[in-house]
């Protein structure tokens, strides 16, 4: 039983440790995701067609919705085809808001870069505006 | 992604690994049961969302430990009791 204890006490040091490099260091890109990382896993998400999982990475008051996501998704993948690839560009951060751009490389359409712009809310970035070209 | 945040992560993500497999009272491959295989697999998936930045290290941590500490508790069960079998 005293290994249960030392793995919930090791547990709780390292949440610690997170919490003082996020919170008190006011870190926003090496213990939470980056932008780049956000803007990727919401792409992957759509590329995916999970719309449910990708609207997680979107701030609430963005006005952003799954509707919108289920949309934005259906016309990528009627107009792109197979996607074969997505990946993360970083972009700018200036305080608490970012840029940020995913690139796809599909079957249908080629490259597609999608550009988000992020805020940070509760020390995690979050989409707050979302366009593609 | 700039290398030096991937280095930081992977750094911490390890030494969080490392420290609670030990203390876990785990010390050779030899003691392991095809559970702690098992275990083990999913760890080196969840190091892998953290090192990339799939999730936040917060998240890391709570879910390996979590993990781990459940697996002790069942280890604990099964030794006490004997009414488990991992």
């Amino acid at each position: 039983m005293s290994d249960f204890f030392k793995v919930l006490g090791t547990t709780i040091l390292a949440l610690g440790v997170v919490a003082g490099v996020v919170i008190a260091g006011q870190d926003s890109t090496y213990f939470v995701p980056p932008p780049e990382a956000v803007a990727e896993s919401f792409t992957r998400e759509i590329a995916a067609r999970r719309y449910d999982r990708a609207i997680p990475f979107v701030d609430p008051a963005s006005g952003i919705t799954e509707i919108n996501v289920r949309l934005g998704g259906g016309e990528l993948h009627a107009r792109a085809g197979q996607i074969d690839n997505v990946e993360g560009v970083p972009g700018v951060i200036r305080g608490e808001e970012a840029t940020a751009s995913a690139v796809l490389i599909t079957e249908g359409a080629g490259r597609v870069q999608y550009f988000f712009r992020l805020a940070r809310r509760e020390y995690a970035w979050k989409i707050v505006e979302w366009s593609d070209r | 992604m700039d290398p030096l945040r991937i280095a930081a992560r992977a750094a911490f993500a390890f030494i969080v690994l490392l420290v609670l497999v030990r203390v876990s009272g785990k010390r050779t491959v030899k003691q392991g049961s095809p559970f702690d295989f098992t275990v083990a697999l999913i760890l080196g998936d969840m190091f892998d969302d953290a090192v990339w930045a799939e999730v936040a290290m917060s998240q890391f941590v709570v879910a390996t430990g979590v993990l781990v500490g459940v697996h002790v508790l069942m280890d604990y069960l099964r030794w006490r009791k004997g009414a488990f079998r991992t």
